[in-house]
């Protein structure tokens, strides 16, 4: 190194000076810059300057503390937490990083005013992210990882202290989303009803009040819940929130957010532009979408299979897997336009061997009492107007409307 | 089409200038198509599309395109998705607060849920002149005396006996008084923990008498008597007791003050809910305070110093009466009360949920905080009878006479009181550990006295006094107090504290001086900075951490928000006070169980003392534990009772460690006392570990130990539950503390383990082999088989076999409880199964991940999962013939395809079938409910026997039996069914059925919802 000892020190003391600033001031932002560990230009200025100092200097680092009382101790832990981190060791960091978060918190109480909310942000921001890594260093030396865990219930009391009325409430939706970020990541996502809850019931304090990026954030994940408990319309309503809020520069989060809509959009019978998909990367929808429009059952069962494990994993495969029906009823819209084209007058009448021989022709082996069992269930579901004649082995379709849209049925 | 445009147009909107932000960009392409690139379906497109992509057949432009999207869901921001029944009751706590506070800051429900009290408090006062004229002389005494002896004479009589008990009661409670304002305050609080216990001693009875004999308002005034008098019993409490009575008194029961009352307590509800910072205090209280502070001369102390305790804020010990120490003690109630309740019959707690009317307005949270005051009543019952059989047989009689009227709860507390109280306690043990819980603080949180005077130095009491001298009690706003007990809350030890007092000693002082002292707006008051704590300060309190619980429990330290989940209040780790709780249960279920047999009447000291420490056990714990927290802790309880495997025996060696660390801080008269009570006990004082195993016969040293280690470890494991102190339970080694059976017998009996496991009755692993082979070459019924298994199972957990025989073992009894239909117990070895394979163990992972997949689909629908359990299959368990039918049951499950589902159900392998059952019922109704739908004018019911699955075989000799079922069953649904004579077959009348379709109730439902507990069916099932 370069520096001597004694100019690491300084730089320390500047360090630590200006935090004392920042909070003197009450400058939320730029604390929230000086504190910032995975994403700050400071962390090293710190962890090297610890790493010089070896613990020498230990009474004029305390002394140099007492600035930022009452955050020294906050302070303390947080340049241990940088120190830590830059030497990669991220559960030590961790921990650190949890006892300043836990002394900053509860300086944060005090404090009438929202001005540190940023970097109460930050803060819980760092405590998401680095408990991540965290975890990688615990399942790769063998122990169970639980640091993400500890930091989800960390932030909920960060969120605990933001909830209430006041201003510091603007900053709750922050929290939220770092939480659900923690929750979907470990796969508890029911945790996040609680903290939805809270959010949904306040009337003290409009929604649109939260800051943008936030209540987009919010939507998205919100929007997957609904998802998983199969709320189509629901879910379409809080992700749509979220596309159109969200930065249209934000190419990845658009593309986040359509991987989700675009299934729910499906199953409400909207379909996405081929556009659409190219621009964002989503073509696993691609075939999907092909077989919708076509009627091709078997080119969806396909193109499910194919992609299966991406599906599965971000939980659109059930969705995705219902679609069949809407397939069957595009084949048989086909089938019936094709009938108007020959005989008009008799197109109404669907025949089962019709069905079953188109079936056939897309190599679906499907003998006629599955597909009954498929016309009964459209009919039931609405897909389809009208009745089936068991004795005649004839689907009559209603003469108006025969196939409702899809999107008017909800 | 006009949605997409309009779409843009709102991004466009929200995006000031997106063209010009969007030029400047490489995207500038996809911008100048952006109208298009969420195309909801433009008809030219699709016309495109369709000629193109269509194989040559022509589509039309198809008539119903998709409405417009609105682009922002109007709903969005007014949607309560979660509906309140939806309200998991593992995350209900923090919501339910929630929810509590907003229903509790609407006026209206206000005025319903407190009328009752404010008629109850006349019929109070009333009682409350009585005393006071008869009894002025002992001011003190005459509070209490008049408080609890005046139902009770309308209950009894004037019974002489009943003269006596209260008479010695009040003395008690006269001279604990009277110490009281000449101690320093650290005694302080143990005076008034000492009174709030010998009231509560008495209240029970009270409660009752005056809840049954004023009907409906009866139960208001048992509600509210309890939190004003009963519980929120401070020092000041006779003082402001004998006050509000003679305000009641001079206002000739004016019903409005009273009805005002109301208000006003409601309004501290509210608060309390609502309240993420100090609870601001209301009118009520402060006039209350400063009545105590006019009526102090009555009192046998000086005046202005008794006064300066009572409403001093700065006075942590005792806080302002009616400010948040008021729901301290509260917290501290419902704490010992959810114990209570959770020990308790459920349906007490149902009873009284629903019976009162006070919970029948309230919301969930608020019966969390009631529930417990009628609890504890009764509670405190079981207690009186045990201390005084005479006297419960005694007042039970009228009291029933007088009860005629009262609530559920109370009738069913009664008819529980009806038996033998010592029976009861006896044989519910849950209630005896409940009431030695209470009671539990006596060793465990004797220390926390002791630590009270470090806290309490004397320059905060002189400060105290000078803040007094200087402003007098009356002076201060209620919000002042707030302000100071936050401020004081921030205080990590004394010398902080101790400087803090200075600073707002000042600042009041100023503020006095300028005359902002009521101006000033306290609750939005910038909290002045904090001194540092010194090192040596800290050093002193993480002693005291180890050796007490000191600071747990102050009230000042409470100031945490109901948002926090319990497991991270106390982010510092201490070890101790985990363990004191825990142990304090357990401590106290011997010492009542203990007490009950060498009882006798003189022994109200001591009684008293179970009284103080239940309140500072539930005090301390509720502190740590939030709403969350306390079902937690219920479910700790019992878990405790014998799931973890923590025998009695345990317990007392772990309490006996706890008690010992524990033991060190106490005053002389403290500890002598407290001998004195171990000596009853008949336990040495220190009873580390090793010495407890004397109690119990069966085991020997060696043994014993074993289990002292073993108790160490599980303490430190139930520390780790709590997500706090992981690392601990890393270190434990637990190789060492495995016991190795030596049991030679093949069948044993399953008992469920209330005990250490003793290796003589622990079979070892050969012997369980042959015990598999026995049971599965049994012809005996699966009862009998069941239990082996159970007890195979226990065999090997207990001594942590975890090898492919622990497989084999719960994989058979997996398939042995599917074929009987036991999912319950099917389910506790699938979840075993899935940590072994995931151990890495061999066995028939693809057969049973096929059977969870089912399991999970027809028993839980849940479609997250479900998700979760495919796409953990791995490529090669796809292939399996298992998996592979349980993935297509599921796809025709998610579409609703009855015939596939039905023809899977017939060729299912292995044991899947077992599963499918289940869910045939349910498929079968809802095909024939599609059926009806669509199917016009009829269907024969040959081919709906065929469809679902009745047929088995077609063309077979059975098949008319077949057929019969299933008209029967068709019938038995609601179908209409006639005979169609052009085709001379039964026919189902689709229209007809279609509206009468009904599920009907099963045959053999239970009343308790799970069918297989119904003995009798399930013999015939086995």
């Amino acid at each position: 190194m370069a520096y001597g000892g004694y100019d690491w020190n300084r730089r320390l003391g500047d360090y630590i000076s200006s935090v004392a600033d920042a909070l003197n001031s009450q400058n939320g932002g730029q604390l929230s810059t000086l504190i910032s560990v995975s994403r700050g230009s400071y962390c090293n200025v710190v962890a090297a300057g610890l790493d010089q100092n070896k613990g020498q200097d230990v009474n004029r680092l305390s002394r140099q503390l007492e600035k930022v009382a009452p955050l020294g101790e906050m302070l303390g832990q947080h340049m241990r937490c940088m120190q830590y981190f830059v030497n990669r060791r991220f559960v030590d960091s961790y921990n650190a990083l949890e006892k300043s978060a836990n002394a900053f918190l509860q300086e944060f109480r005090n404090w009438e005013s929202a001005w540190a909310m940023k970097a109460l942000h930050t803060v819980a921001y760092e405590l998401r992210t680095i408990a991540e890594m965290a975890d990688k260093e615990m399942a790769s030396n063998g122990k169970i990882p639980d640091k993400l865990k500890g930091a989800g219930s960390f932030l909920m009391k960060v969120f605990g202290a933001l909830a209430g009325k006041g201003p510091k409430r603007v900053g709750a939706l922050y929290v939220t989303c770092q939480l659900f970020k923690i929750y979907f990541k470990l796969g508890t996502v029911h945790l996040c009803r609680s903290v939805i809850r809270s959010i949904e019931t306040a009337r003290v304090f409009d929604f649109e009040e939260f800051p943008i990026r936030d209540r987009v954030t919010y939507m998205y994940y919100t929007g997957r819940l609904e998802v998983f408990n199969d709320q189509f319309v629901l879910a379409d309503q809080k992700l749509m929130y979220a596309l159109v809020h969200c930065d249209p520069l934000k190419k990845n989060n658009i593309r986040m957010v359509l991987k989700y809509l675009i299934p729910v959009k499906l199953s409400l019978g909207v379909m996405p532009s081929k556009l659409l998909l190219e621009r964002y990367g989503l073509l696993e929808y691609k075939e999907v979408i092909q077989a919708l429009r076509t009627g091709d059952i078997r080119l969806l069962r396909q193109a499910l299979q194919t992609n299966e494990d991406q599906f599965l994993r971000s939980g659109v495969y059930l969705v995705l897997e219902k679609l069949e029906l809407q397939c069957y009823r595009r084949l048989m819209r086909k089938i019936h336009i094709i009938q108007k084209q020959k005989d008009p007058g008799r197109a109404h009448q669907v025949k089962m061997d019709c069905v079953l021989k188109a079936l056939k022709w897309l190599n679906i082996e499907m003998d006629i009492d599955e597909v009954e069992c498929i016309m009964a269930i459209l009919i039931y579901r609405n897909y389809i107007k009208g009745y089936f004649s068991h004795k005649s082995k004839v689907v009559v379709l209603s003469k108006q409307d025969p196939f409702p849209a899809l999107t008017a049925m909800t | 089409m006009a949605g997409v445009g309009d779409e843009y147009d709102s991004r466009r909107n929200f995006y000031p200038d997106p063209g010009n932000a969007w030029d400047g960009q490489p995207y500038d392409p996809v911008s100048q198509q952006q109208p298009n690139w969420y195309s909801y379906y433009p008809p030219q497109q699709l016309d495109d599309r369709g000629q193109a992509g269509q194989e040559g057949i022509a589509v039309p432009p198809l008539p119903a395109m998709p409405p417009p999207q609105a682009p922002l869901p109007p709903g969005l921001t007014t949607t309560p998705t979660w509906s309140v029944s939806d309200q998991g009751v593992a995350n209900g706590g923090n919501n339910t607060t929630y929810t509590g506070h907003s229903s509790y800051s609407h006026l209206p429900q206000q005025g319903q849920e407190y009328t009752g009290y404010g008629t109850s408090e006349i019929q109070q006062a009333v009682n409350y002149a009585h005393p006071q004229t008869a009894n002025g002389s002992q001011p003190y005494a005459q509070g209490y005396a008049g408080y609890n002896y005046m139902p009770d004479q309308n209950a009894y009589n004037h019974q002489g006996y009943n003269n006596n008990c209260f008479q010695k009661h009040g003395t008690e409670s006269y001279t604990q008084n009277v110490g009281a304002p000449y101690a320093p305050p650290n005694q302080y609080q143990l005076t008034d923990a000492t009174l709030y216990a010998s009231t509560s001693n008495y209240y029970d009875l009270n409660g009752y008498q005056s809840a049954g004999s004023r009907g409906e308002g009866g139960q208001g005034q048992a509600s509210w008597s309890d939190p004003k008098q009963g519980q929120y019993s401070y020092t000041s409490y006779a003082v402001q007791n004998v006050d509000t009575n003679a305000a009641y008194g001079t206002a000739k029961l004016n019903p409005e003050d009273n009805v005002q009352f109301a208000p006003d307590y409601s309004q501290q509800w509210a608060d309390y809910y609502a309240s993420l910072n100090a609870v601001p205090q209301t009118d009520t209280e402060s006039t209350v305070a400063l009545q105590a502070a006019s009526s102090a001369p009555a009192a046998p102390t000086p005046a202005p110093s008794y006064a300066s305790v009572v409403a001093a804020p700065a006075a942590q010990q005792p806080p302002p009466p009616g400010t948040a120490a008021h729901h301290y003690s509260w917290q501290a109630a419902a704490a010992s009360y959810a114990v209570s309740q959770s020990s308790q019959d459920s349906t007490i707690a149902e009873a009284s949920g629903a019976g009162t009317p006070w919970n029948a307005n309230a919301n969930l949270t608020s019966q969390t905080h009631w529930n417990p005051s009628s609890n504890q009543t009764s509670q405190s019952d079981h207690f009186n009878q045990s201390q005084f059989p005479p006297l419960d047989k005694h007042p039970r009689t009228p009291v029933n006479q007088h009860h005629q009227q009262s609530q559920v709860t109370h009738n069913l507390q009664q008819q529980q009181q009806s038996k033998s109280p010592k029976l009861h306690i006896v044989t519910n043990p849950r209630i005896t550990a409940t009431i030695g819980s209470l009671g539990s603080g006596k060793e465990t949180h004797k220390p926390a006295y002791i630590s009270v005077p470090a806290k309490k130095s004397s320059s905060s009491v002189s400060t105290d006094a000078v803040a007094d001298a200087t402003l007098q009690a009356e002076s201060f706003p209620s919000s002042l107090r707030t302000y100071v007990e936050r401020a004081l809350s921030r205080c990590k030890d004394e010398s902080q504290k101790a400087t803090c007092q200075e600073i707002m000693k000042d600042m009041i002082t100023r503020a006095s001086k300028d005359g902002t002292l009521f101006t000033r707006d306290w609750d939005t008051e910038p909290l002045f900075q904090l001194p540092a704590p010194s090192s040596s300060s800290v050093k002193k309190e993480t002693v005291q951490h180890n050796n007490s619980t000191k600071s747990e429990w102050s009230p000042a330290r409470r100031l945490k928000t109901r948002w926090e989940p319990p497991a991270t209040v106390n982010s510092d780790d201490k070890p101790g006070r985990v363990h004191g709780f825990h142990n304090s249960f357990r401590e106290g279920g011997h010492d009542l169980s203990k007490e009950d047999s060498t009882q006798s009447h003189s022994k109200w000291e001591k009684r008293e003392d179970l009284w103080i420490k239940s309140t500072i056990a539930g005090n301390e714990h509720l502190k740590n534990m939030s709403k969350r927290g306390l079902k937690r802790l219920r479910k700790g309880i019992l878990s405790q009772g014998g799931e973890n495997g923590s025998s009695d025996s345990e317990e007392e060696h772990a309490h006996g460690v706890h008690l010992g660390s524990l033991s060190t801080a106490d005053t002389p008269e403290e500890k002598e006392r407290r001998q004195n009570r171990f000596k009853r006990f008949d336990r040495g004082k220190d009873s580390g570990r090793g010495g407890k195993g004397s109690g119990r016969g069966e085991r020997g040293p060696a043994a014993g130990s074993a289990s002292a280690r073993r108790a160490t470890a599980l303490q430190l494991a139930l520390n780790s539950g709590d997500g706090q102190n992981g690392r601990a339970v890393e270190d434990i080694d637990w190789d060492s503390l495995t016991i190795r059976g030596t049991c030679q017998e093949v069948e044993k009996r399953y008992l469920r383990l209330t005990s250490a496991p003793d290796p003589n009755t622990v079979r070892p692993e050969d012997v369980l082999k042959r015990a598999l082979e026995m049971v599965k070459s049994t012809t005996k019924s699966y009862l009998f088989r069941c239990e082996q298994f159970k007890s195979i199972r226990q065999d090997l957990t207990v001594q942590r076999i975890r090898n492919e025989f622990t497989v084999q073992v719960y994989e058979t009894h997996a398939r042995m409880a599917l074929e009987a239909g036991d999912l319950p117990e099917y389910n506790q070895c699938q979840t075993q199964l899935k940590s072994l394979y995931g151990d890495g163990i061999k066995g028939c992972s693809n057969e049973f991940a096929a059977y969870s997949l089912l399991y999970i689909l027809f028993n839980r629908g849940n479609s997250r999962d479900l998700l979760s359990a495919m796409a953990k299959l791995t490529e090669e368990g796809r292939k399996d013939e298992v998996v592979k039918h349980a993935l297509e049951v599921r796809h025709a499950v998610a579409i609703g395809n009855y015939t596939t589902f039905f023809r899977l159900y017939r060729t299912a392998p292995v044991l899947s079938p077992c599963l499918m059952d289940s869910h045939a019922e349910k498929m079968r109704f809802e095909a024939v409910k599609f059926m009806t739908r669509s199917y016009r004018p009829t269907i024969p019911v040959a081919s709906v026997a065929r469809v679902l699955g009745f047929i088995i075989e077609p063309n077979s000799e059975g098949e008319n039996e077949e057929l019969e079922e299933c008209e029967e069953w068709l019938r038995a649904h609601g179908a209409y069914l006639q005979f169609d004579s052009t085709i001379s077959e039964l026919v189902m009348e689709a229209k007809l059925s279609q509206t009468s379709l009904f599920m009907p109730e099963p045959e053999d439902a239970v009343p308790h919802g799970d069918a297989n507990l119904a003995l009798n069916d399930f013999f015939s099932r086995s």
